[in-house]
């Protein structure tokens, strides 16, 4: 046989796999509204980027005749690509053969891609898209999946991964992406859940729908089990796309670096802050009157609102932001903020990236649910979570920072690099009402005119101690200054903290409130 | 995103009111309810296999009550506090649903009620008159070893 017919031939098998599941698997998985795994794959990477590898991998299945059978690639499409530029591994499971369906060799082809991007050090995206475990495998399956936990666990801190949920992705494979850093999501096709609707209902007999119960909307509003939430997976590639120009290859390395550009002149800070403390703004503004080109890329937009994360860049290189958001219940902390803020905080610190916090928040949310839902817990991760960063650590102080929250947001207590104030800021141990009408009890209630005294006492507080200066008195805030010139402040923080080294204990692992 | 006044709700945080949007979360939150522990309800959906108590009988939280089939598993139920029956809700062989309402008890004997009743009403003054001397006792010793020492 010659080269060239041997060749014929490895065309003919490759291209007999590549069809997957085949056409009325292909046309059903079109009707569901999805796109094909090798659709996403190419539609993700950059032009002529993929290489796969294991395309002709055969399935183990030997028992209820599951040997006759084929499994093109055994549901599983895996290799490595280029985003932007940036080479990273990636692993698409392919509904159209046998369901996605987990075997042994499936995730034998997934742990390799994920071996291989531990060793390369680049980012790892997974597309899920998977009826489960292979029940004819067995256990088998049962250990393929752990073995994809496992390799998460060693990768987290090294690698960025990426996990996009692209149909189905239920029972124990729904924690895999639960153990990477970002959850993906589109309305209408992810669906994510440990026990479905079916089992609920014969367990508990509440009835409850797919989508209502682990849908993309739920787990970007309720859950925070997702990240970002798309209408189309067209437009959630693009997201992906974007996160991958702000975040590094791996933790020993920086982000990318663009080139620096100015904030838009349509973003003033002096036109976005209201000085009075009770009145909303939208602190994005504020990112964004301070980020090069405006740009913020924010995430985990639909949960806990009451606080912002995401990304922008200063100075060309990408900075971490957190910031308490005035217009969702006044900026106070609870437990899903907490969760959220901690859980960015940590990334940010494994993989280089600055943190720069803006602060104005009345304090922690009060309620029975609150506390019972241990917000005594989850408030201590963001304690936890900022005093363990080594990143560069800015905080701006807008207007009011009171009690526990002012020290929770990085405050100079837990070691913040370097603590600005706007002379709008107010911190002190709680807001002028409250702390008069404890202060002032006696003389209140014993005044002629009560409301009268209250207002009075209250003034006499504000006039004292809501303001910077009794702060900036003690060195608990390095320095005033002018809203409007804040990016100038923070570009020069950010240069001097470029070389700043904190060595730490030596341990094999603190232990976070989880 | 622009500030729409019309979302803008008062957010009443020590003694402070905030304009400010509530969050889905927020406005959908129950607000807390002590719970009846004299309304025995069922927690898992399945059925009444047996009934072991009659209405009026005195019953206290070692009694078990029903034994209830769900998930192919003989449940025993129990109260969480003592009392007489008051209405029995079920009978047996009867499918029962999520949070079906199963028993009444009358007035709960719960060890609270109990100590109450043994201890004699205070008056709610009573304990803090006693306290005031006490203390400025204690103060009046400090103050003579401090005497004592100078």
């Amino acid at each position: 046989m010659s080269l060239k017919r041997k060749t014929r031939e490895l065309v003919e098998r490759r291209e007999q796999i590549l069809q997957g599941g085949g056409e009325t698997a292909i046309k059903k998985q079109q009707a569901m509204g999805k796109m094909t795994a090798r659709e996403r794959v190419i539609g993700l990477l950059d032009d002529d980027s993929f290489q796969e590898y294991d395309l002709f991998a055969q399935h183990e299945g030997r028992d209820f005749d599951m040997e006759k059978k084929e499994l093109p690639g055994d549901g599983v499409i895996t290799g490595t690509g280029k985003i932007y530029g940036s080479p990273l591994c990636i692993f698409a499971q392919d509904f159209t053969v046998a369901g996605g369906s987990l075997g042994l060799m499936h995730a034998r082809k997934i742990t390799k891609i994920m071996d291989h991007a531990l060793k390369l050090k680049v980012p790892l995206i997974g597309i899920n898209d998977s009826g489960g475990a292979r029940v004819q495998e067995g256990v088998n399956s049962l250990a393929g999946y752990g073995e994809i936990f496992y390799r998460n666990t060693l990768a987290s801190g090294v690698i960025p991964q990426i996990s996009v949920i692209l149909g189905p992705c239920a029972g124990g494979a729904v924690y895999s992406p639960a153990l990477t850093d970002f959850v993906f999501v589109v309305d209408k096709i992810s669906k994510m859940f440990i026990t479905g609707p079916e089992v609920i209902k014969t367990v508990l007999g509440e009835e409850i729908s797919m989508e209502e119960l682990g849908g993309a909307k739920i787990h970007s509003t309720i859950t925070g089990n997702a990240h970002f939430f798309a209408k189309s997976e067209q437009e959630c590639f693009e997201q992906i796309k974007t996160l991958i120009s702000y975040i590094p290859w791996n933790n020993s390395q920086r982000a990318k670096r663009l080139r620096p550009r100015n904030p838009k002149n349509s973003f003033r800070i002096d036109d976005i802050v209201p000085v009075d403390p009770k009145q909303p703004y939208d602190v994005r503004n504020v990112i964004r009157a301070i980020a090069d080109g405006s740009e913020f890329f924010e995430i985990q937009e639909l949960f806990a609102q009451n606080l912002v994360i995401g990304y922008g860049r200063m100075n060309g290189q990408t900075i971490g932001f957190v910031a308490n958001q005035p217009i969702y219940l006044a900026g106070v902390l609870d437990v899903d903020s907490s969760d959220k803020a901690a859980r960015f905080i940590r990334f940010c610190d494994a993989f280089n990236i600055p943190l720069i916090t803006l602060v104005d928040l009345p304090g922690y949310l009060p309620g029975v649910d609150q506390e019972h839902a241990g917000v005594i817990r989850h408030g201590a991760k963001v304690l936890y979570a900022y005093s363990e960063a080594t990143v560069p650590r800015i905080t701006v102080i807008l207007r009011k920072a009171y009690g526990g929250g002012y020290i929770a947001m990085n405050s100079r207590h837990l070691n913040a690099d370097i603590v600005f104030a706007w002379p709008s800021a107010e911190i002190a141990v709680m807001g002028p009402e409250g702390a008069a009408n404890i202060i002032f009890r006696k003389e209140i209630t014993t005044a002629e005119d009560p409301e009268k005294m209250r207002k009075q006492k209250i003034k006499e507080y504000k006039d004292k101690f809501a303001n910077p200066y009794v702060a900036a008195a003690k060195g608990y805030v390095d320095a005033v200054i002018e809203p409007g010139e804040t990016r100038k402040f923070l570009l020069h923080a950010l240069e001097v903290l470029e070389t700043k080294d904190v060595p730490r204990p030596q341990r094999k692992h603190g232990c976070i409130p989880l | 995103m622009k500030i729409d006044e019309k979302d803008m709700e008062i957010f009443s945080y020590e003694g402070t009111d905030y304009k400010t949007m509530l969050t889905d979360k927020f406005r959908k939150h129950k607000p807390y309810e002590l719970e009846d522990l004299t309304k025995i309800t069922a927690q898992i959906p399945g059925t009444m296999l047996k009934i072991l108590v009659r209405e009026g009988q005195q019953i206290n939280p070692s009694k078990c009550l029903f034994i209830l089939e769900a998930m192919k598993m003989k449940n025993k139920v129990y109260a969480s506090v003592s009392g007489r029956i008051k209405k029995i809700h079920i009978s047996e062989g009867q499918i029962v649903t999520k949070n079906q309402l199963l028993l009444e008890l009358g007035e709960p004997e719960s060890i609270f009620k109990k100590l109450l009743e043994k201890s004699p009403p205070k008056e709610p003054k009573a304990p803090k008159e006693p306290k005031q001397p006490k203390k400025r006792k204690k103060s009046k010793r400090f103050e003579k070893k401090r005497e004592a020492k100078v």
